[in-house]
Formats: structure tokens, C-alpha cells, sequence
């Protein structure tokens, strides 16, 4: 049975159909002027600086720092063993608190994010079970969500198709009752009908980046990529489009880039999340185990490119402890993240980023 | 997704005639008969009703049972591959796809995902591939599954070569029914078309030549000819006739506008002139891109002195699309100056394709010069070749007839 059949399962237990749905997530977007004015309004207003907007909005001065550099958080747990879901939550909000620079983490969610708004979480759930992004940590968010009074039901946990979401453990969910979890594939749901041009790209977006979403969180897992060298947050957004296939020569530069330069991933982007707490150094982007190193943390940035930057960073540092060479040493370092800069999708040199280590008992 | 069953049964139904009777010959017996654009049969859409191939995109080609493990290709260490089939090479990752979206590898192992899934099946015209000189007036049981490896901006059938094949709506049809289903609908042959065969289909195209062969149902393949010399080698034992689309006759053009190199496709087209398979040979002719004389004068020579001036050249009116939306129609003058250089150059059989009524789609003897196959559009309307010979003089004209 197709994806379909179980669609129309779920949607006829839990008693909203996806019509419903995206009827309600669509006027939502439909209101997205409306809803974010006062949203952008607060934001600007508030002590936290990292307004609610697009990446760029990383060149502005997050946590009331008084700088323009770009910031990446790297949050990690100290402690021994605990609770993975109180792991997540407890790294995650540290992090909020920080990149939003208050104390309340209602307060630093309702920094970046609007009762008003649709939010897609896009997950990278390729690798099944062995290394995607956490279930756990896609929960953690939404209940970041849901306390700056995002609705549930505009909460929304996708990738390319729902079959790869089962397989990475998320709980498939058509229902209008909770945060909803389902890939581009989903009835209803699909790519734009005709392919945008953008660069040395030309695609068919996804709809729930182009029309569902008002607004968008990236969250993507943090491991070596054999042609892209590392795939983070940038390459996380392959899976917004319907030929990603194209794209993986050279690189994958500049195609990363021109994948990321889409207005609505520009504009809709708030937050960066990536699941580091495995990451894999070589071999990938299929799972190796033996290649996959304990980091234990997550690295959160509004600014993808500064991000993917860190996040090379520290692989090169796991890497060179595994023996291996670095990235510039085999010739591998990601073009894309220069020409992701040119394009004014965040900052890629490495000296020009803050970078905060978040140490959670 | 349309099952196996559900597809003969339409056949049946449409014909009514119930299933597992035989079909009525002709074009009514098949509900895909005379189709207009060679578009795959797209996954319905839900909330939208002229929703693309992309917006209908729900199969599941790897639920559908175990995938077709592909032929061509190496395995590397780390679980990676590379894929032989095209020029390309990809090297694939675990868990990756090559540049054609159809072929993935997981685990270290290369399947073909399109495998015995296509998304457009219908029942055309030989004459629509084009073939004019294989089997004219005959119908031909032409299917096509998702991919291709190359990304011409002028893609007629886009939503199906550039998706993949979970992103159109498919149908389960093995080998086998298609060798039957074939038969129920009359067709001479089963073409493999509409996307990129050659590479994305290899697998599924062999097994169905190869159980057509043995019944005297023809196989022919549709290509872009961007493939490498061993799978090429394969497909000639098994296919009765192919035809190439020649793009362009720069590499610039082949880099620019399909992400694709040219010599390849020339060396292609070289082992097909030794291969004794039939074959013909259509060039797009795209207003500034690849219509100036010296493009076109250098392609007419270089066919007619490596391939001979037999081989049938079709040039083909571009319409703007996908990402050629910009682009005007070809002129007609732009054809008829092409055609008039190919002839110049010694060609015999030059054709102008997607302008029915033309003069130019009438095969003429290269002797008597008199009109030995008539044609407007798909159909024929007079054929003068008797046993391979015109009838007016007797001379050979190239193809095959019967």
C-alpha cells in the first residue's frame, strides 16, 4: 500500500482529513503579512535582537551582543547518562536562552517565532534509525513552539517522503491535533508544478517550504558527505527539491548554495538546529559506524552558512583525532560555503563567527 | 499506483473485450492510443487539479517489492559504486542516487528503481518516435519510466525524465505483460521512449527485447545516445531499432543547454553504424542555439562521412518549455535552410519533423526522386516501396520495411 492508503487511514481515525489540514495551514499562510508585522515588531522590540526573520537575520545582533558576527552555539551536556528526550530539551533550551539572550525560554522561542505561525521543522531522516536527526529533538522544538504559542497543529515535522520519516522513528501524524509529521510526498502536499530557476539550479520546491510554512527551522544531522564534503544545514534543504540528483557534481557547489538562495528558504528560515550528537566523519552520506563519533551535542545558529562552518570545523577536529586528513588537505572543503556567502545567505570564514560552547550540567 | 491487473483490465474494458480475451485490433482497443504529448501518466492530484508529475508525487517504487538490482556497475569500497551505463560515472554513495534519480545504491548494492514501473505507457504511431524508415504504418506499445541522465532545458516530457521514478504515478508491468500487452494491442513493437531508455530502463528494456525476440515482437529504443559502449553493445543484440537525438554539434550546446557532453553521443552513433541495428538520427532545431549554418553544415558532414548518407535526419521543431519558455517556436525557415544544408551535404533521406503537411515528411527515391512514402503527420497516406525498392525505378531505399 502507498503512502495514500495510509494517509486515509490516519486522517479518518484521528478525524481531520489533510484537506483540513492544509485548509487551515494554507489560510494561515495566507494571513502571513498580517501575522508577522506585530511578530517582526515584538522582535525588534525585545531585548533578545535575533529578530524573527530570514537567515540573514544572523547579521544582525543576536542576544544583545552589539555585533554584526554571526553566532553559533555549540551545546553540550556535561553530566553522565540521562534521559535522552531530557537531553535534547535541556541542550536545546540552553541554547534558545543564549541566541535569544533571556532567561524565560518562552520568552526566547516567542523571540523568533509568532502564535501566528506555520513552522516547519525540516529533519533529515535519509539514514533511517542510525543516524537522522532525533525524533527527540524535533520534539524538543515543537515544545519550544508550543511555549511561545504556536498551535500544534501549525507545527509540522517533514522531510522528502513519509516512508523515510517512519523509518527514522518519527511518529507519522495527519491528525490536526498535534504536531503533524509527514514527508513532501503526502496527497496534497508534492512540489510547485514548474521548476524555479535560481542560479545554476532549476527545481521544483517543495510546497510546504513555498506555501504551507510561514515560517521555517532547520534541522539537520551533522556527518561527511563523499562529494559534499559536509553536509549540514545548507545541504539539508537538497531535500526541499525535487531533483536534488542534479546537483552533486563539483562539490555540489554552487548548487548548494543556489538551492539555499530560494526567496521563501531565505525569508521563512528563523533557526538552525543540527543534531550532532553522533556525527559521522567519513564515509558518509550513508551511516558507517565505525566513522561515527560521539560529539554529543547540537549546534544552533540563525545563520545556516556560519553553521555548516562550525559544524566542518568540528568534524575536521573528530576527523584529524580518527587519523584522517582534513577536509582542505583532500581537496574536499565545500566550495559551496563561499559561494553561499556571496550570496548573502550568512557568513562562511570561519574567523569572522562567534562561536559559544554551552555547557549543560 | 495501477497494478498489473488493473492495467489489463482497462485494456479489456475499454476494448470490451473482458480480460483475458483478445483485444480488437486497432488503435480503439487501447486507452492510450494516439496520445497527444508524450506525457507519463502522472499521479492524480488530490487538491489540485492540474497538478504536475511533482505534485502528484506519492509512489513507492521500493513498496512495491524488492527493486531490480542494476547491471553496469562497479562496487567501491565504503559502500560506494560507480555506474557504467553513462559518460557520467557517477560515483554513488550509500543510500545516494546517480545523476538520473532512477538508480540508487544502498548498501553497497545498485538497483534500478524504475524497474518494470513506467509512468507513460501508450499505444503511438512508429512514425511518432520518429522511425520513418523501420516498419512505417505500424503501431508501436511505447512506455517510459522516470529519469534520465541528461537535463535538456527543452525537455518536452520534463516531468517524467526529471523526476524520479516515486514522484509519477507508475504502473506494475513486468517484462511479460508487457510483451502481452503488446500483443492484445496489435503493435508491430514495444518502444522504450519518452524519457532516457538507454540508461534509466536498461534493465527492464533487455528482458522485454529479449522476450519479444523470441516472438517476433521488435524492441526499439528512443535515445539520447549518452551512453557507454558495453551497455550500448547489449542493447544493439537485443533491439531492432534505436533512434538518437543529436542535440547540437558543439560541446558548448551539449554543456549549456543539457548538461551533457557531445562526443559520446558520436561515438555512439559510430558503433551503431557497426552494429547493423537500424537506425535514425533527429536534431532539435532550437532558434540561435544550434541552427547556425556552420553548426548545422559541420553535423550534415560529419554524418554523411561517418555514418553514410542513408542514414534518415530529422530536424524537429522546437516548442518552448520547461525552462525554454522564453524561447520562440523554430522558424520554419530555420528547418527548411537545415534541411536544404543536410541535403546539400549529401543525405538522402532528410526530414522536417512537428510541421505536418510539410513537403519534407515525405520520403522521396534518391534516384527517380519521386515520392515513394507519403506521410502527413503520424500517418502515411501512400507508400511506393516494394520489398526495400522504390516501385517507380526499383532503387534500394534504406530501412526496414516489413
Amino acid at each position: 500500500m502507498g503512502s495514500e492508503g495510509r494517509m486515509s487511514k490516519s486522517a479518518g481515525r484521528d478525524g481531520l482529513t489533510r484537506r483540513e489540514f492544509f485548509k487551515t495551514a494554507l489560510s494561515a499562510a495566507a494571513g502571513l503579512g498580517a501575522c508577522l508585522a506585530p511578530a517582526a515588531a515584538r522582535g525588534s522590540a525585545s531585548s533578545a535582537g535575533a529578530a524573527k526573520g530570514p537567515a540573514g537575520a544572523a547579521l544582525r545582533s543576536p542576544g544583545g551582543r552589539g555585533t554584526t558576527r554571526p553566532l553559533v552555539l555549540i551545546a553540550r551536556r556535561t553530566g553522565g547518562a540521562s534521559d535522552a528526550a531530557a537531553f535534547y530539551k535541556s541542550v536545546l533550551d540552553a541554547s534558545m536562552r543564549r541566541l535569544a539572550g533571556t532567561e524565560r525560554i518562552d520568552d526566547a522561542w516567542a523571540a523568533f517565532f509568532s502564535p501566528e505561525d506555520v513552522v516547519a521543522i525540516k529533519v533529515n531522516a535519509i539514514n533511517g534509525r542510525a543516524l537522522s536527526t532525533s525524533p527527540l529533538l524535533a520534539g524538543a522544538i515543537a515544545q519550544g513552539l508550543i511555549s511561545c504559542g504556536v498551535a500544534p497543529k501549525n507545527i509540522l515535522v517533514w522531510d522528502r517522503t513519509t516512508r523515510e520519516l517512519e523509518a527514522a522513528g518519527f511518529t507519522v501524524n495527519f491528525s490536526g491535533n498535534g504536531p503533524l509529521c509527514f514527508g513532501t510526498d503526502a496527497p496534497s502536499v508534492g512540489y510547485e508544478s514548474s521548476p524555479t530557476e535560481l542560479g545554476s539550479i532549476g527545481s521544483c520546491y517543495s510546497r510546504i517550504v513555498t506555501e504551507v510554512a510561514t515560517a521555517l527551522i532547520n534541522a539537520p544531522v551533522l556527518r561527511e558527505h563523499s562529494l559534499a564534503g559536509v553536509s549540514g544545514a545548507l545541504k539539508n534543504n537538497y531535500g526541499a527539491i525535487h531533483n536534488p540528483n542534479k546537483y552533486h557534481a563539483n562539490g555540489c557547489s554552487p548548487f548548494v548554495a543556489d538551492v539555499n538562495s530560494h526567496p521563501a528558504i531565505r525569508r521563512k528560515t528563523r533557526l538552525n538546529v543540527c543534531d550532532a550528537v553522533r556525527v559521522q566523519v567519513h564515509g558518509g552520506p550513508g551511516y558507517k559506524p565505525k566513522w561515527t563519533k560521539e560529539f554529543n551535542g547540537i549546534l544552533v545558529s540563525t545563520d545556516p552558512v556560519s553553521l555548516d562552518a562550525v559544524g566542518l570545523d568540528e568534524t575536521d577536529k573528530m576527523r584529524k583525532a580518527a587519523g584522517l586528513r582534513s577536509f582542505r588537505e583532500e581537496g574536499r572543503y565545500p566550495g559551496y560555503l563561499a559561494a553561499a556567502s556571496q550570496l548573502g545567505l550568512g557568513v562562511s570564514e570561519r574567523g569572522a563567527i562567534d562561536v559559544v560552547n554551552v555547557e549543560v550540567a | 499506483m495501477a497494478g498489473r491487473r488493473d492495467f489489463l483490465r482497462k485494456l479489456g474494458v475499454i476494448s470490451g473485450v473482458a480480460l483475458g480475451a483478445s483485444l480488437a485490433p486497432g488503435l480503439s482497443a487501447v486507452p492510450f492510443a494516439n496520445s497527444g504529448p508524450a506525457r507519463g501518466r502522472l499521479r492524480p492530484g488530490a487538491a489540485e487539479g492540474a497538478a504536475s508529475a511533482q505534485q502528484r508525487a506519492t509512489a513507492q517504487p521500493a513498496a512495491q517489492g524488492p527493486p531490480k538490482e542494476a547491471l553496469f556497475y562497479k562496487k567501491l569500497p565504503e559502500a560506494e559504486v560507480e555506474c557504467q551505463v553513462c559518460p557520467r560515472k557517477c560515483k554513488v554513495g550509500d543510500i545516494e542516487r546517480g545523476y538520473c534519480g532512477a538508480r540508487e545504491n544502498r548498501r553497497g548494492v545498485y538497483y534500478s528503481l524504475g524497474y518494470a514501473l513506467p509512468c507513460a505507457v501508450h499505444l503511438d504511431p512508429i512514425e511518432k518516435k520518429p522511425f520513418f524508415h523501420y516498419l512505417p504504418g505500424t503501431t508501436s506499445f511505447s512506455l517510459g519510466t522516470a529519469g534520465c541522465n541528461m537535463d535538456c532545458k527543452f525537455c518536452q516530457n520534463w516531468e517524467m525524465s526529471q523526476a524520479r521514478p516515486e514522484q509519477t504515478e507508475n504502473y506494475r508491468l513486468p517484462p511479460g505483460d508487457v510483451v502481452e500487452a503488446a500483443r492484445r494491442a496489435a503493435a508491430s513493437t514495444v518502444a522504450f521512449t519518452y524519457s532516457e531508455p538507454g540508461v534509466v530502463a536498461i534493465e527492464y528494456m533487455l528482458e522485454v527485447a529479449a522476450l519479444g525476440n523470441r516472438s517476433g515482437l521488435k524492441t526499439v529504443m528512443v535515445s539520447n545516445g549518452y551512453i557507454n559502449r558495453d551497455p550500448m553493445l547489449e542493447v544493439c543484440k537485443r533491439v531492432g531499432a534505436v533512434k538518437i537525438d543529436l542535440k547540437g554539434f558543439t560541446e558548448k550546446y551539449y554543456k549549456d543547454v543539457c548538461d551533457a557532453t557531445l562526443n559520446p553521443v558520436l561515438d555512439t552513433l559510430v558503433l551503431l553504424k557497426g552494429s547493423g541495428v537500424w537506425y535514425e538520427v533527429v536534431y532539435l532545431v532550437l532558434p540561435t542555439l544550434n541552427d547556425s549554418d556552420a553548426e548545422l553544415s559541420s553535423m550534415a558532414k560529419w554524418v554523411v562521412g561517418e555514418l553514410g548518407p542513408n542514414v534518415p535526419l530529422h530536424f524537429s521543431r522546437f516548442y518552448p518549455i520547461y525552462k525554454m519558455k522564453k524561447l520562440p517556436q523554430t522558424p520554419l525557415s530555420s528547418l527548411e535552410r537545415a534541411w536544404k544544408i543536410a541535403k546539400g551535404a549529401g543525405l538522402n533521406y532528410v526530414y522536417i519533423g512537428n510541421v505536418p503537411g510539410h513537403e519534407a515528411e515525405n520520403t522521396f527515391c534518391p534516384k527517380c526522386k519521386k515520392p515513394v512514402v507519403k506521410r502527413a503527420g503520424y500517418s502515411i497516406l501512400e507508400m511506393k516501396v516494394a520489398r526495400g525498392r522504390c516501385a517507380y525505378c526499383g532503387y534500394p531505399i534504406a530501412g526496414v520495411w516489413s
